[in-house]
Protein backbone atom coordinates (compact mmCIF):
# COMPACT_ATOMS: atom_id res chain seq x y z
CA UNK A 1 0.00 0.00 0.00
CA UNK A 2 2.78 2.35 0.93
CA UNK A 3 4.55 1.46 -2.31
CA UNK A 4 1.45 2.36 -4.26
CA UNK A 5 1.25 5.66 -2.48
CA UNK A 6 4.85 6.49 -3.32
CA UNK A 7 4.25 5.69 -6.98
CA UNK A 8 1.17 7.89 -7.08
CA UNK A 9 3.05 10.66 -5.36
CA UNK A 10 5.89 10.44 -7.86
CA UNK A 11 3.52 10.39 -10.82
CA UNK A 12 1.69 13.39 -9.49
CA UNK A 13 4.94 15.24 -8.92
CA UNK A 14 6.19 14.84 -12.50
CA UNK A 15 4.53 18.03 -13.80
CA UNK A 16 5.81 19.83 -10.70
CA UNK A 17 9.30 18.79 -11.64
CA UNK A 18 8.89 20.31 -15.10
CA UNK A 19 7.57 23.47 -13.60
CA UNK A 20 10.50 23.94 -11.27
CA UNK A 21 13.04 23.02 -13.92
CA UNK A 22 11.50 25.59 -16.20
CA UNK A 23 11.42 28.28 -13.53
CA UNK A 24 15.03 27.58 -12.65
CA UNK A 25 16.30 27.95 -16.19
CA UNK A 26 14.60 31.31 -16.61
CA UNK A 27 16.42 32.63 -13.61
CA UNK A 28 19.82 31.54 -14.81
CA UNK A 29 19.32 33.28 -18.19
CA UNK A 30 22.27 33.12 -20.51
CA UNK A 31 22.95 36.85 -20.94
CA UNK A 32 23.52 36.03 -24.60
CA UNK A 33 22.37 38.24 -27.46
CA UNK A 34 22.29 36.44 -30.79
CA UNK A 35 23.05 38.90 -33.58
CA UNK A 36 22.05 37.70 -37.03
CA UNK A 37 22.96 39.47 -40.27
CA UNK A 38 22.75 38.49 -43.94
CA UNK A 39 26.33 38.44 -45.13
CA UNK A 40 29.97 38.53 -44.09
CA UNK A 41 31.28 40.11 -47.30
CA UNK A 42 29.13 43.18 -47.80
CA UNK A 43 30.53 46.01 -45.69
CA UNK A 44 27.02 47.30 -45.15
CA UNK A 45 26.14 44.20 -43.16
CA UNK A 46 29.47 43.86 -41.38
CA UNK A 47 29.19 47.46 -40.17
CA UNK A 48 25.71 46.70 -38.91
CA UNK A 49 26.91 43.52 -37.15
CA UNK A 50 29.91 45.31 -35.64
CA UNK A 51 27.77 48.18 -34.35
CA UNK A 52 25.31 45.78 -32.73
CA UNK A 53 28.09 43.68 -31.19
CA UNK A 54 29.93 46.68 -29.76
CA UNK A 55 26.74 48.09 -28.26
CA UNK A 56 25.69 44.74 -26.78
CA UNK A 57 29.10 44.15 -25.21
CA UNK A 58 29.20 47.68 -23.82
CA UNK A 59 25.92 46.88 -22.09
CA UNK A 60 27.42 43.73 -20.58
CA UNK A 61 25.98 41.05 -22.87
CA UNK A 62 27.73 38.12 -24.44
CA UNK A 63 27.19 37.92 -28.19
CA UNK A 64 26.86 35.22 -30.79
CA UNK A 65 27.39 36.52 -34.32
CA UNK A 66 25.83 34.54 -37.18
CA UNK A 67 24.95 35.10 -40.85
CA UNK A 68 22.06 33.53 -42.75
CA UNK A 69 23.18 34.31 -46.29
CA UNK A 70 19.62 35.38 -47.22
CA UNK A 71 18.54 31.76 -46.75
CA UNK A 72 15.42 31.29 -44.60
CA UNK A 73 16.41 27.68 -43.81
CA UNK A 74 19.74 28.76 -42.41
CA UNK A 75 17.94 31.47 -40.53
CA UNK A 76 15.61 28.84 -39.11
CA UNK A 77 18.56 26.76 -37.89
CA UNK A 78 20.09 29.82 -36.27
CA UNK A 79 16.85 30.53 -34.46
CA UNK A 80 16.90 26.96 -33.12
CA UNK A 81 20.41 27.51 -31.85
CA UNK A 82 19.36 30.75 -30.18
CA UNK A 83 16.51 28.89 -28.50
CA UNK A 84 18.71 26.06 -27.27
CA UNK A 85 21.31 28.55 -26.04
CA UNK A 86 18.51 30.33 -24.16
CA UNK A 87 19.38 33.68 -25.68
CA UNK A 88 18.01 36.75 -23.89
CA UNK A 89 17.33 38.49 -27.20
CA UNK A 90 17.69 38.09 -30.94
CA UNK A 91 18.88 41.06 -32.98
CA UNK A 92 18.30 40.31 -36.65
CA UNK A 93 18.48 41.63 -40.18
CA UNK A 94 16.04 39.13 -41.66
CA UNK A 95 16.58 36.72 -44.55
CA UNK A 96 13.30 37.02 -46.37
CA UNK A 97 10.23 39.18 -45.82
CA UNK A 98 7.84 36.27 -46.49
CA UNK A 99 9.57 33.39 -44.72
CA UNK A 100 11.26 35.08 -41.77
CA UNK A 101 8.17 35.93 -39.71
CA UNK A 102 7.51 32.21 -39.12
CA UNK A 103 11.10 31.62 -38.03
CA UNK A 104 10.92 34.55 -35.66
CA UNK A 105 7.58 33.43 -34.28
CA UNK A 106 9.28 30.29 -33.01
CA UNK A 107 11.75 32.40 -31.07
CA UNK A 108 8.81 34.33 -29.63
CA UNK A 109 7.10 31.11 -28.61
CA UNK A 110 10.27 30.11 -26.79
CA UNK A 111 10.12 33.40 -24.92
CA UNK A 112 12.97 35.13 -26.73
CA UNK A 113 12.23 38.73 -27.73
CA UNK A 114 13.17 39.64 -31.30
CA UNK A 115 14.42 43.01 -32.56
CA UNK A 116 14.67 43.68 -36.28
CA UNK A 117 17.06 46.09 -37.92
CA UNK A 118 17.36 47.25 -41.54
CA UNK A 119 14.87 44.94 -43.29
CA UNK A 120 11.31 45.01 -42.05
CA UNK A 121 8.72 42.31 -41.55
CA UNK A 122 5.12 43.00 -42.40
CA UNK A 123 3.53 41.07 -39.57
CA UNK A 124 2.96 43.03 -36.40
CA UNK A 125 3.62 41.78 -32.92
CA UNK A 126 6.46 39.36 -33.69
CA UNK A 127 9.29 41.86 -33.24
CA UNK A 128 9.34 43.98 -30.13
CA UNK A 129 10.80 46.74 -32.28
CA UNK A 130 11.88 47.22 -35.89
CA UNK A 131 14.57 49.78 -36.60
CA UNK A 132 14.40 50.67 -40.25
CA UNK A 133 16.21 53.17 -42.43
CA UNK A 134 13.76 55.46 -44.18
CA UNK A 135 14.59 53.99 -47.55
CA UNK A 136 11.91 55.91 -49.36
CA UNK A 137 12.95 59.26 -47.96
CA UNK A 138 16.58 58.36 -48.76
CA UNK A 139 15.70 57.34 -52.32
CA UNK A 140 13.85 60.60 -52.80
CA UNK A 141 16.92 62.52 -51.69
CA UNK A 142 19.03 60.47 -54.10
CA UNK A 143 16.49 60.89 -56.90
CA UNK A 144 16.35 64.64 -56.43
CA UNK A 145 20.13 64.97 -56.53
CA UNK A 146 20.32 62.69 -59.57
CA UNK A 147 17.80 64.84 -61.44
CA UNK A 148 19.67 67.98 -60.40
CA UNK A 149 23.02 66.57 -61.65
CA UNK A 150 21.44 65.68 -64.98
CA UNK A 151 19.90 69.14 -65.35
CA UNK A 152 16.41 67.60 -65.19
CA UNK A 153 16.87 65.86 -68.55
CA UNK A 154 18.59 62.93 -70.19
CA UNK A 155 18.59 59.17 -70.71
CA UNK A 156 19.01 57.19 -67.55
CA UNK A 157 19.31 53.63 -66.31
CA UNK A 158 18.12 52.07 -63.11
CA UNK A 159 19.80 49.09 -61.47
CA UNK A 160 17.46 47.45 -58.99
CA UNK A 161 18.33 45.24 -55.99
CA UNK A 162 17.19 41.74 -55.11
CA UNK A 163 13.45 41.43 -55.59
CA UNK A 164 12.85 39.36 -52.43
CA UNK A 165 14.16 42.29 -50.43
CA UNK A 166 11.47 44.88 -49.68
CA UNK A 167 14.07 47.62 -49.64
CA UNK A 168 14.85 47.04 -53.33
CA UNK A 169 11.27 47.89 -54.22
CA UNK A 170 11.04 50.74 -51.77
CA UNK A 171 14.12 52.48 -53.15
CA UNK A 172 13.04 51.97 -56.72
CA UNK A 173 9.67 53.46 -55.97
CA UNK A 174 11.34 56.36 -54.14
CA UNK A 175 13.54 57.09 -57.16
CA UNK A 176 10.62 56.92 -59.55
CA UNK A 177 8.40 59.05 -57.34
CA UNK A 178 10.80 61.89 -58.07
CA UNK A 179 12.35 61.17 -61.46
CA UNK A 180 9.10 60.24 -63.23
CA UNK A 181 7.82 63.73 -62.58
CA UNK A 182 10.41 65.11 -65.02
CA UNK A 183 9.18 64.45 -68.58
CA UNK A 184 12.61 65.08 -70.09
CA UNK A 185 14.16 62.32 -68.00
CA UNK A 186 13.89 59.14 -70.07
CA UNK A 187 14.56 55.75 -68.55
CA UNK A 188 16.15 53.61 -71.27
CA UNK A 189 16.82 50.49 -69.20
CA UNK A 190 15.86 49.02 -65.85
CA UNK A 191 17.42 45.79 -64.66
CA UNK A 192 17.86 43.91 -61.47
CA UNK A 193 21.47 43.24 -60.58
CA UNK A 194 20.59 41.55 -57.26
CA UNK A 195 22.70 43.94 -55.16
CA UNK A 196 25.76 42.41 -56.87
CA UNK A 197 28.79 44.29 -58.14
CA UNK A 198 29.64 41.70 -60.79
CA UNK A 199 26.06 41.49 -62.06
CA UNK A 200 25.88 45.27 -62.20
CA UNK A 201 29.10 45.32 -64.19
CA UNK A 202 27.92 42.83 -66.81
CA UNK A 203 24.42 44.33 -67.01
CA UNK A 204 25.87 47.80 -67.57
CA UNK A 205 28.35 46.54 -70.15
CA UNK A 206 25.53 45.39 -72.41
CA UNK A 207 23.27 48.34 -71.62
CA UNK A 208 26.05 50.76 -72.56
CA UNK A 209 26.60 48.95 -75.84
CA UNK A 210 22.92 49.19 -76.71
CA UNK A 211 22.55 52.80 -75.54
CA UNK A 212 25.52 55.00 -76.31
CA UNK A 213 23.92 58.20 -75.01
CA UNK A 214 23.30 57.52 -71.34
CA UNK A 215 23.58 60.47 -68.96
CA UNK A 216 23.07 58.76 -65.64
CA UNK A 217 22.76 55.49 -63.75
CA UNK A 218 20.94 55.31 -60.45
CA UNK A 219 21.47 52.20 -58.36
CA UNK A 220 19.55 50.54 -55.55
CA UNK A 221 22.73 50.11 -53.56
CA UNK A 222 26.41 50.96 -53.47
CA UNK A 223 27.86 47.65 -54.61
CA UNK A 224 25.86 47.91 -57.84
CA UNK A 225 27.05 51.52 -58.20
CA UNK A 226 30.64 50.28 -57.97
CA UNK A 227 29.91 47.70 -60.69
CA UNK A 228 28.26 50.31 -62.89
CA UNK A 229 31.14 52.74 -62.41
CA UNK A 230 33.62 50.02 -63.37
CA UNK A 231 31.62 49.26 -66.54
CA UNK A 232 31.63 52.95 -67.47
CA UNK A 233 35.38 53.10 -67.05
CA UNK A 234 35.84 49.87 -69.01
CA UNK A 235 33.78 51.41 -71.83
CA UNK A 236 36.08 54.43 -71.80
CA UNK A 237 33.38 56.88 -70.75
CA UNK A 238 33.63 59.35 -67.91
CA UNK A 239 30.69 61.72 -68.26
CA UNK A 240 27.99 59.48 -66.84
CA UNK A 241 26.48 60.32 -63.46
CA UNK A 242 26.37 57.38 -61.03
CA UNK A 243 24.35 57.40 -57.82
CA UNK A 244 24.52 54.71 -55.17
CA UNK A 245 22.65 53.99 -51.96
CA UNK A 246 24.01 52.85 -48.55
CA UNK A 247 27.06 55.01 -47.95
CA UNK A 248 29.67 52.28 -47.87
CA UNK A 249 33.32 53.23 -47.54
CA UNK A 250 34.33 52.01 -51.01
CA UNK A 251 31.80 54.31 -52.60
CA UNK A 252 32.87 57.22 -50.41
CA UNK A 253 36.45 56.60 -51.62
CA UNK A 254 35.26 56.49 -55.22
CA UNK A 255 33.46 59.80 -54.68
CA UNK A 256 36.61 61.34 -53.24
CA UNK A 257 38.39 60.25 -56.45
CA UNK A 258 35.75 62.05 -58.50
CA UNK A 259 34.16 58.88 -59.89
CA UNK A 260 30.81 58.02 -58.30
CA UNK A 261 28.76 61.18 -57.96
CA UNK A 262 26.66 60.63 -54.88
CA UNK A 263 25.11 58.19 -52.49
CA UNK A 264 22.57 58.06 -49.71
CA UNK A 265 23.86 57.29 -46.25
CA UNK A 266 21.78 54.81 -44.34
CA UNK A 267 21.81 55.17 -40.56
CA UNK A 268 22.50 51.45 -40.31
CA UNK A 269 24.96 51.63 -37.42
CA UNK A 270 22.33 53.67 -35.60
CA UNK A 271 19.62 51.12 -36.43
CA UNK A 272 21.79 48.34 -35.01
CA UNK A 273 22.69 50.26 -31.87
CA UNK A 274 19.09 51.27 -31.24
CA UNK A 275 17.93 47.67 -31.73
CA UNK A 276 20.35 46.53 -29.02
CA UNK A 277 19.47 49.42 -26.72
CA UNK A 278 15.76 48.70 -27.02
CA UNK A 279 16.45 44.99 -26.43
CA UNK A 280 18.36 45.88 -23.29
CA UNK A 281 15.54 48.10 -22.11
CA UNK A 282 13.01 45.40 -22.87
CA UNK A 283 15.00 42.76 -20.97
CA UNK A 284 15.29 45.03 -17.95
CA UNK A 285 11.83 46.60 -17.86
CA UNK A 286 9.58 44.43 -20.00
CA UNK A 287 8.94 47.27 -22.44
CA UNK A 288 10.86 49.08 -25.16
CA UNK A 289 9.28 52.34 -24.06
CA UNK A 290 8.48 53.21 -27.68
CA UNK A 291 4.91 53.91 -28.75
CA UNK A 292 5.21 51.95 -31.96
CA UNK A 293 6.92 48.83 -33.19
CA UNK A 294 8.34 50.24 -36.40
CA UNK A 295 10.78 53.08 -36.07
CA UNK A 296 12.06 54.86 -39.16
CA UNK A 297 15.48 56.46 -39.03
CA UNK A 298 16.23 59.12 -41.63
CA UNK A 299 18.87 58.82 -44.38
CA UNK A 300 21.31 61.51 -45.54
CA UNK A 301 22.32 62.61 -49.03
CA UNK A 302 26.10 62.39 -49.48
CA UNK A 303 27.65 64.63 -52.12
CA UNK A 304 31.38 64.34 -52.92
CA UNK A 305 32.13 67.19 -50.49
CA UNK A 306 30.59 65.18 -47.64
CA UNK A 307 32.33 61.91 -48.50
CA UNK A 308 35.26 62.47 -46.18
CA UNK A 309 33.01 63.15 -43.21
CA UNK A 310 31.68 59.59 -42.90
CA UNK A 311 33.29 56.22 -42.26
CA UNK A 312 31.75 52.88 -41.32
CA UNK A 313 28.26 54.37 -41.76
CA UNK A 314 28.95 56.87 -39.01
CA UNK A 315 29.57 60.58 -39.08
CA UNK A 316 33.14 61.28 -37.98
CA UNK B 1 -4.59 5.14 12.38
CA UNK B 2 -3.04 4.38 9.00
CA UNK B 3 -6.36 3.98 7.32
CA UNK B 4 -7.43 7.46 8.28
CA UNK B 5 -4.23 9.22 7.23
CA UNK B 6 -3.87 7.65 3.80
CA UNK B 7 -6.92 9.24 2.14
CA UNK B 8 -5.94 12.55 3.70
CA UNK B 9 -2.47 12.40 2.14
CA UNK B 10 -3.94 11.40 -1.19
CA UNK B 11 -6.38 14.27 -1.03
CA UNK B 12 -3.61 16.71 -0.16
CA UNK B 13 -1.53 15.46 -3.07
CA UNK B 14 -4.43 15.83 -5.45
CA UNK B 15 -5.05 19.37 -4.26
CA UNK B 16 -1.33 20.13 -4.61
CA UNK B 17 -1.37 18.66 -8.11
CA UNK B 18 -4.24 20.85 -9.24
CA UNK B 19 -2.60 23.89 -7.70
CA UNK B 20 0.47 23.21 -9.83
CA UNK B 21 -1.54 22.71 -12.98
CA UNK B 22 -3.66 25.80 -12.43
CA UNK B 23 -0.52 27.92 -12.06
CA UNK B 24 0.09 27.37 -15.78
CA UNK B 25 -1.86 29.37 -18.30
CA UNK B 26 -2.92 27.58 -21.41
CA UNK B 27 -2.42 29.71 -24.53
CA UNK B 28 -3.44 28.42 -27.90
CA UNK B 29 -0.66 28.89 -30.43
CA UNK B 30 -1.66 31.63 -32.76
CA UNK B 31 -4.00 33.32 -30.29
CA UNK B 32 -1.40 35.03 -28.22
CA UNK B 33 -0.57 37.71 -30.74
CA UNK B 34 -3.99 38.61 -31.94
CA UNK B 35 -4.22 41.52 -29.54
CA UNK B 36 -1.08 43.04 -30.88
CA UNK B 37 -1.88 42.53 -34.51
CA UNK B 38 -5.00 44.55 -34.00
CA UNK B 39 -2.73 47.52 -33.58
CA UNK B 40 -2.03 47.34 -37.25
CA UNK B 41 -5.42 48.95 -37.49
CA UNK B 42 -8.01 48.22 -40.08
CA UNK B 43 -5.58 48.90 -42.88
CA UNK B 44 -3.37 45.92 -42.91
CA UNK B 45 -2.48 42.81 -41.07
CA UNK B 46 -0.20 41.28 -43.62
CA UNK B 47 1.26 44.38 -45.19
CA UNK B 48 -1.08 44.32 -48.16
CA UNK B 49 -4.34 45.95 -48.89
CA UNK B 50 -3.61 49.48 -47.81
CA UNK B 51 -5.21 51.90 -50.26
CA UNK B 52 -3.50 55.24 -49.90
CA UNK B 53 -6.08 57.11 -51.97
CA UNK B 54 -8.96 55.77 -49.88
CA UNK B 55 -7.17 56.62 -46.69
CA UNK B 56 -6.45 60.16 -47.87
CA UNK B 57 -10.07 60.55 -48.92
CA UNK B 58 -11.09 59.48 -45.42
CA UNK B 59 -8.84 61.85 -43.52
CA UNK B 60 -8.42 64.90 -45.75
CA UNK B 61 -11.54 66.89 -44.87
CA UNK B 62 -12.37 65.20 -41.61
CA UNK B 63 -9.06 65.06 -39.83
CA UNK B 64 -6.21 66.63 -41.76
CA UNK B 65 -7.53 70.07 -42.66
CA UNK B 66 -9.12 70.45 -39.19
CA UNK B 67 -5.76 69.57 -37.57
CA UNK B 68 -4.13 72.34 -39.59
CA UNK B 69 -6.87 74.84 -38.94
CA UNK B 70 -6.57 74.14 -35.24
CA UNK B 71 -2.79 74.08 -34.92
CA UNK B 72 -1.33 76.24 -37.68
CA UNK B 73 0.39 79.37 -36.44
CA UNK B 74 1.05 82.56 -38.38
CA UNK B 75 4.19 81.92 -40.43
CA UNK B 76 5.89 85.20 -39.50
CA UNK B 77 5.27 84.54 -35.81
CA UNK B 78 6.90 81.12 -36.06
CA UNK B 79 9.90 82.38 -38.03
CA UNK B 80 10.49 85.31 -35.67
CA UNK B 81 10.26 82.97 -32.70
CA UNK B 82 12.76 80.59 -34.34
CA UNK B 83 15.15 83.46 -35.02
CA UNK B 84 14.89 84.64 -31.46
CA UNK B 85 15.20 81.33 -29.64
CA UNK B 86 15.29 78.21 -31.73
CA UNK B 87 14.92 75.72 -28.89
CA UNK B 88 12.01 77.52 -27.32
CA UNK B 89 10.24 77.98 -30.64
CA UNK B 90 10.64 74.29 -31.47
CA UNK B 91 9.11 73.47 -28.11
CA UNK B 92 6.24 75.87 -28.58
CA UNK B 93 5.33 75.45 -32.25
CA UNK B 94 7.17 72.37 -33.54
CA UNK B 95 6.10 68.77 -33.76
CA UNK B 96 9.17 66.65 -33.04
CA UNK B 97 9.46 63.51 -35.15
CA UNK B 98 11.76 61.04 -33.48
CA UNK B 99 14.03 59.49 -36.04
CA UNK B 100 17.79 59.03 -36.05
CA UNK B 101 18.34 62.73 -36.37
CA UNK B 102 15.20 64.33 -35.00
CA UNK B 103 13.44 66.85 -37.19
CA UNK B 104 10.65 69.25 -36.50
CA UNK B 105 7.51 70.06 -38.41
CA UNK B 106 5.80 73.41 -38.10
CA UNK B 107 2.23 73.93 -39.25
CA UNK B 108 1.83 77.48 -40.49
CA UNK B 109 -0.63 79.78 -42.17
CA UNK B 110 -0.52 83.24 -43.64
CA UNK B 111 -1.80 85.79 -46.09
CA UNK B 112 0.78 87.02 -48.56
CA UNK B 113 1.39 88.69 -51.89
CA UNK B 114 3.13 86.56 -54.51
CA UNK B 115 6.37 88.31 -55.47
CA UNK B 116 7.49 85.79 -58.03
CA UNK B 117 6.79 82.38 -59.53
CA UNK B 118 9.95 80.44 -60.31
CA UNK B 119 9.45 77.48 -62.63
CA UNK B 120 13.07 77.09 -63.73
CA UNK B 121 12.90 73.70 -62.04
CA UNK B 122 10.00 71.27 -62.19
CA UNK B 123 10.03 71.69 -58.44
CA UNK B 124 8.47 75.11 -58.96
CA UNK B 125 8.16 77.58 -56.10
CA UNK B 126 6.47 80.87 -55.39
CA UNK B 127 8.14 83.55 -53.32
CA UNK B 128 5.74 85.47 -51.15
CA UNK B 129 5.71 88.64 -49.10
CA UNK B 130 3.64 88.10 -45.97
CA UNK B 131 1.34 90.71 -44.50
CA UNK B 132 2.17 93.46 -43.73
CA UNK B 133 3.55 93.85 -47.27
CA UNK B 134 7.00 95.45 -47.33
CA UNK B 135 8.42 94.27 -50.63
CA UNK B 136 10.67 91.69 -48.98
CA UNK B 137 10.27 87.97 -49.67
CA UNK B 138 9.34 86.25 -46.44
CA UNK B 139 8.61 82.71 -47.51
CA UNK B 140 9.09 80.12 -50.24
CA UNK B 141 6.19 77.81 -51.04
CA UNK B 142 6.64 74.80 -53.32
CA UNK B 143 3.91 74.52 -55.92
CA UNK B 144 5.31 71.80 -58.18
CA UNK B 145 4.46 70.12 -60.43
CA UNK B 146 7.14 68.21 -58.52
CA UNK B 147 6.44 68.37 -54.80
CA UNK B 148 9.41 67.30 -52.75
CA UNK B 149 9.38 65.56 -49.41
CA UNK B 150 6.86 63.96 -47.11
CA UNK B 151 6.01 66.93 -44.93
CA UNK B 152 2.24 66.63 -45.15
CA UNK B 153 2.36 63.00 -44.07
CA UNK B 154 4.80 63.74 -41.27
CA UNK B 155 2.94 66.80 -40.00
CA UNK B 156 0.25 65.10 -37.95
CA UNK B 157 0.61 62.70 -35.06
CA UNK B 158 -2.35 60.58 -36.04
CA UNK B 159 -0.50 59.25 -39.08
CA UNK B 160 1.91 56.66 -37.75
CA UNK B 161 4.18 54.37 -39.71
CA UNK B 162 3.24 51.35 -37.60
CA UNK B 163 -0.45 51.82 -38.35
CA UNK B 164 0.05 52.15 -42.07
CA UNK B 165 2.06 48.99 -42.56
CA UNK B 166 5.26 48.90 -44.55
CA UNK B 167 7.53 51.47 -46.14
CA UNK B 168 5.95 51.18 -49.58
CA UNK B 169 2.52 51.92 -48.23
CA UNK B 170 3.85 54.70 -46.05
CA UNK B 171 5.56 56.16 -49.12
CA UNK B 172 2.42 55.80 -51.19
CA UNK B 173 0.58 57.70 -48.55
CA UNK B 174 3.03 60.62 -48.67
CA UNK B 175 2.71 60.82 -52.45
CA UNK B 176 -1.04 60.59 -52.35
CA UNK B 177 -1.25 63.43 -49.83
CA UNK B 178 0.97 65.59 -52.04
CA UNK B 179 -1.16 64.69 -55.07
CA UNK B 180 -4.38 65.50 -53.29
CA UNK B 181 -3.05 68.93 -52.36
CA UNK B 182 -1.99 69.59 -55.96
CA UNK B 183 -5.30 68.43 -57.35
CA UNK B 184 -7.42 70.49 -54.97
CA UNK B 185 -5.41 73.68 -54.68
CA UNK B 186 -2.50 74.03 -57.10
CA UNK B 187 -4.04 72.84 -60.35
CA UNK B 188 -6.90 75.39 -60.21
CA UNK B 189 -4.39 78.24 -59.91
CA UNK B 190 -3.01 79.94 -63.02
CA UNK B 191 0.54 80.17 -61.76
CA UNK B 192 1.72 82.21 -64.74
CA UNK B 193 -0.71 84.93 -63.76
CA UNK B 194 -0.29 84.72 -60.03
CA UNK B 195 2.51 87.25 -59.53
CA UNK B 196 1.26 90.31 -57.62
CA UNK B 197 -1.83 88.60 -56.34
CA UNK B 198 -2.74 87.88 -52.74
CA UNK B 199 -3.07 84.34 -51.48
CA UNK B 200 -3.90 82.72 -48.20
CA UNK B 201 -2.05 79.55 -47.42
CA UNK B 202 -2.08 76.74 -44.93
CA UNK B 203 0.91 74.44 -44.87
CA UNK B 204 3.88 73.05 -43.05
CA UNK B 205 7.63 73.05 -43.18
CA UNK B 206 10.27 70.70 -41.95
CA UNK B 207 13.30 71.94 -40.07
CA UNK B 208 16.31 69.81 -39.35
CA UNK B 209 18.57 70.25 -36.39
CA UNK B 210 21.25 72.33 -38.09
CA UNK B 211 19.26 73.60 -41.04
CA UNK B 212 19.35 77.32 -41.75
CA UNK B 213 16.04 79.18 -41.61
CA UNK B 214 16.92 80.56 -45.06
CA UNK B 215 16.37 77.07 -46.50
CA UNK B 216 12.86 76.69 -45.18
CA UNK B 217 10.37 75.68 -47.87
CA UNK B 218 6.69 75.47 -47.10
CA UNK B 219 4.67 72.59 -48.48
CA UNK B 220 1.12 73.89 -48.70
CA UNK B 221 -1.91 71.79 -47.99
CA UNK B 222 -4.24 74.58 -49.04
CA UNK B 223 -3.68 77.68 -51.15
CA UNK B 224 -6.48 80.07 -52.02
CA UNK B 225 -6.49 83.15 -54.17
CA UNK B 226 -7.82 86.11 -52.19
CA UNK B 227 -8.39 88.39 -55.16
CA UNK B 228 -9.38 87.69 -58.74
CA UNK B 229 -6.69 87.02 -61.33
CA UNK B 230 -8.53 89.30 -63.77
CA UNK B 231 -8.36 92.21 -61.36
Amino acid sequence: MLKKLIVITLVLLIPAGFLFANGGSEKESSNLMVIITPDKDNTFFTAEADAAKAKAESLGYKTLMVVHGDDPNTESDIIDTAISEKAVAIIIDIANADASPNNLRRANDAGIPVFCMDREINVAGIAKAQLISDNFQGAQLGGEYFVELLGEKGNWVELVGKESDTNAGVRSQGYHSIIDQYPDMKMVARETANWSQTEAFSDMESILQANPDISGIICGNDTMALGAQAAIEAAGKDDIVVMGFDGNDNVLDSMLQGKIDGTVMQPNALNAEMAVELADKYIKTGSTGMDQEKILNGCFLIKPDDASKWRGFKKL
Amino acid sequence: MRKKIRPLITLLLIVFYFLLISACTVVKIGDEKSGNEGEYSTWTKTGTGFQAADYVEDIWDDKLLPAYIEHATDYMTVISALQENREAAIGQYGLTRKTGEPFYIFKVQGIAVVVNFDDSSRNGVIYVDSMPVDGIVDATIQVGPVIRGTVIRDSVEFIRFTDVGNQLQFADLANELNNRMKKDYINPLDLNQIKGHTISFLGAFRLEKEQSLDDVIITPIKVTLMDSLDG
